[in-house]
């Protein structure tokens, strides 16, 4: 194991993700170390650039934390997200990086220890696949 | 007007004017309410009526459920009301042919059945086109069969007398609901109504549902007094078998009350009369109308609120509100309450920011020399916010040598006023051209 | 507007192996419209890339730098500084700025990072069509505005073959058929009488394509 807990960037929506990560920390749930939050209006402002630059970088895996598909605030931001996000999981395939590096997590603003429980897995899980060997930032 | 000259510093969005001019769509208890109300603050309201006459589809009622009043008789006194208010203008035999620009600066083209076309600028519209509905198409032909609204009509007829149709005495009727319109409550609340005035002219009344839809204010009282006047209730799962037997017609349901299925019996109920909710269906003006306004149609091509636990009566289009039927069919005192809504958020917009409105969220703008005028954000907007507009002082078709270019380009320009700060367009912009702004 | 396609990753991979210093040029105009090549485009191709290669063990720095188009000499001059610094330039501009930068650098290699592919039209928001081969000589007035050069798979211009069937292509059963297409907009238009009138066969040597690249000079313009 490495002495250093995988980064994990957390795009979060303000209509429900940044809610939900306030609700974990004030119920004092387990958050893993080093994660970094960047808090978006809607999921939809997330370009598919950030999600690469953030891997490229620094950050071992990105999450997203977005509405539920028909709850979109901005009716169709997440929608638009999501396809980002598959188009962004076809360049980490061309790239070599694996698919679970990237994912995203719809929630609503009373998710918090859910969210939580989903960012721990996700620590977890990174750490066994080893550092992201794409990330060009030196640490 | 805004600067010609974008930079990419933040700009502060200047304030839009708001004049005190509203724009009602559709004549109807809350296009009417609306105005009544808008006009008693003082604002200029226009009204505009597809038909020759105010009233809309509740000129079908003649009962309310929740207090005795005549529903005619209330119809017409607000009518009256409105036609003699000084500051509501009523359009009949118009309808809204396009609509431009944004809150504040709305250009509304209506035209009259007449020929005639009138350019209106208000600064808020209000979409209340109310639904249609068609007959069930299970009962048609059906010589012993109705509607709720001939039910209605019926009984309005027959007020103190017995009731009779086609001569005939109806000793017994039954009426069954849920074969069409399955998330909507008003048909319940009819037959409720509608079976208490039978009950109390001596005739055997029966309401057969697939579930009872009480959750409209006074609906469970409404229900316990059926009960107790004894109004019968059955439910079913599979539609009940309707035959005619000659000289009635008899309802089979399944009774649903044993507590094993090999026990359940089924019922015949004769009946003079069988009852049944017309369906509410999608309205091919509105669905027109809201295409027009590029205003977002929801299930059943209703107009649809921006947020249905949050925000009723505000639209995708800020300055753009829906309310009543064409929103959601629902009881007349839930469409008056959205009818109040919109005046309160007509009014807060008027009087909140001293008569102008400054964009509060954050506000997405355009490069406008790096724009190619792909016109993706203009097609993502969710809000409409965004259109393409000549105020460019250079273009990406421009060569760094042709500086003397004096001529506004064109390029996406998103109004502030208009703006809701999702980002959305800011993603999509292929030249990375928009920023967004706190 | 001319369309284009990014190249597939491997293949770009394959021409950038030889450097370590590159830059990432993209285009404001035809490649941003139709979000090939344009600043988004070129910086998400450029991170991609950064990230492949860190992860080979062979870092490759990329510096970024979009023009408004790339097929004018301004445009191309104003990348001169910078390709100064790099060795070779990857240019996500459609072929003509590729060869724009070409023509000027004569000293560097400039990459094409985009299959140019068509000259087409927008049918629905990201989905785009061929439209036009630049022929040369255009036809459109006597098909009713729809260009059997482009649309039709075998380029012919008197009428259908008899693989058309229920308005498709017999080479591509998706595709409309161009001269069902133009028979119907004849009809609306009230021309059908026109489909009687021959069209010869093009001149594809000597009025068209097929000689050598083509020149328009407009001597009133000139400088």
């Amino acid at each position: 194991m490495s002495p250093v807990a995988p980064k994990i960037v957390a795009f979060c929506c303000e209509q429900s993700g940044v809610l939900a990560l306030d609700m974990a920390k004030s119920s004092n749930a387990k958050l893993p170390d080093n994660l970094e939050l960047v808090p978006v209006p809607c999921s939809g402002r997330i370009e598919t650039l950030y999600l690469l630059r953030a891997l490229e970088s620094g950050a071992d895996g990105v999450v997203v934390f977005a509405c539920y598909e028909e709850n979109c605030r901005y009716l169709q931001g997440n929608i638009r997200l999501k396809s980002r996000v598959g188009y962004a999981k076809q360049l980490l395939a061309k790239i070599g990086l694996e698919p679970e590096r990237l994912e995203i997590f719809p929630l609503a603003t009373n998710s918090g220890v859910k969210c939580a429980e989903f960012l721990m897995r996700k620590s977890d899980q990174l750490g066994a696949l080893g550092p992201n060997l794409g990330k060009t930032a030196k640490e | 007007m805004y600067q010609t000259a974008y930079s990419s510093k933040p700009v502060t969005p200047s304030p839009v004017v708001l004049k005190p001019e509203a724009l009602i769509i559709g004549g109807g208890i809350v296009g009417m309410t609306v105005a009544g109300e808008l006009a008693r603050e003082g604002v200029q309201v226009v009204v505009v009526e597809k038909g020759e006459t105010l009233g809309g589809g509740a000129g079908d009622l003649r009962f309310f459920y929740d207090r005795p009043a005549d529903v005619r008789k209330w119809m017409e006194e607000m009518i009256s009301t409105l036609e003699g208010d000084a500051n509501i203008t009523v359009l009949k035999g118009g309808k809204l042919e396009r609509l431009d620009g944004q809150m504040g600066r709305f250009q509304a083209l209506i035209r009259i059945s007449d020929g005639g076309v009138r350019t209106l600028s208000p600064c808020a519209v209000v979409v209340a086109t109310g639904g249609i509905t068609r007959p069930v198409e299970a009962i048609r032909g059906q010589s012993r069969c109705i509607g709720l609204s001939e039910m209605e009509k019926l009984l309005a007829e027959c007020r103190d007398l017995p009731l009779t149709r086609n001569g005939r005495p109806v000793m017994r009727a039954t009426f069954l609901l849920d074969l069409t319109n399955d998330d909507i409550k008003i048909d319940t609340v009819t037959a409720l109504k509608q079976a208490l005035l039978l009950q109390g002219k001596g005739c055997r009344t029966a309401i057969v549902a697939r579930d009872l839809k009480v959750s409209v204010s006074g609906m469970e009282l409404l229900y316990s007094r059926a009960r107790e006047e004894g109004v019968l209730f059955f439910k079913y799962d599979d539609p009940p078998v309707l035959t005619d037997t000659g000289d009635a017609i008899a309802v089979e349901v399944q009774d649903m009350t044993t507590l094993r299925k090999e026990e359940r019996e089924t019922l015949s109920l004769p009946s003079d009369l069988v009852v049944v909710g017309e369906t509410f269906a999608a309205d091919p003006e509105t669905e027109e109308l809201c295409r027009a306004m590029k205003l977002r149609t929801g299930p059943g091509g209703r107009a649809m609120e921006d947020n249905p636990q949050l925000q009723r009566v505000t639209s995708n289009r800020r300055g753009i509100f829906v309310a009543g039927a064409c929103r959601f069919p629902q009881v007349v005192t839930e469409s008056l309450r959205e009818a109040r809504a919109v005046v309160q958020e007509v009014m807060a917009l008027l009087l909140g920011g001293g008569g102008t409105y400054t964009a509060e969220n954050p506000v997405a703008e355009v490069d406008a020399g790096k724009c190619a005028l792909c016109y993706t954000c203009v097609r993502l907007c969710p809000h409409i916010a965004i259109g393409v507009e000549r105020y460019g002082e250079r273009n990406v078709y421009a060569a760094p040598a042709e500086k003397d270019q004096n001529s506004p380009w064109q390029a996406a320009r998103i109004e502030p006023a208009a703006c809701f700060g999702c980002g959305i367009c800011v993603a999509e912009c292929p030249a990375r051209a928009i920023t967004l702004y706190r | 507007m001319i369309k284009a396609e990014q190249k597939p990753f491997e293949e770009i991979l394959e021409y950038l192996a030889p450097y370590d210093k590159i830059l990432l040029s993209g285009c404001g105009a035809c490649v941003t419209v139709c979000h090939a090549g344009g600043e988004k485009d070129a910086a998400l191709l450029a991170s991609a890339l950064r990230m492949a290669r860190q992860k080979m063990g062979k870092p490759l720095e990329i510096l970024e730098s979009t023009p408004a188009r790339q097929c004018e000499p301004e445009f191309a001059e104003e990348l001169s500084e910078t390709i100064g610094q790099v060795q070779a330039v990857l240019s996500v501009s459609c072929g003509v700025g590729v060869q724009t930068l070409a023509r000027r650098y004569t000293a560097t290699q400039i990459y094409p990072g985009v299959n140019t592919t068509f000259l087409g039209e927008t049918v629905a928001h990201g989905v785009w069509e061929e439209r036009c081969q630049a022929c040369g000589n255009c036809i459109l007035e006597k098909t009713a505005g729809v260009c059997p050069i482009a649309r039709c798979a075998k380029q012919l211009l008197n009428g259908p073959c008899g693989g058309s069937a229920n308005g498709k292509c017999e080479i591509k059963r998706e595709t409309d058929c161009a001269w069902q297409l133009i028979y119907d907009r004849s009809k609306s238009l009230g021309q059908l009488h026109r489909l009687t009138e021959i069209i010869p066969a093009k001149q594809w040597g000597t009025q068209s394509r097929d000689s050598g690249p083509r020149r328009i000079a407009r001597e009133d313009l000139k400088v």
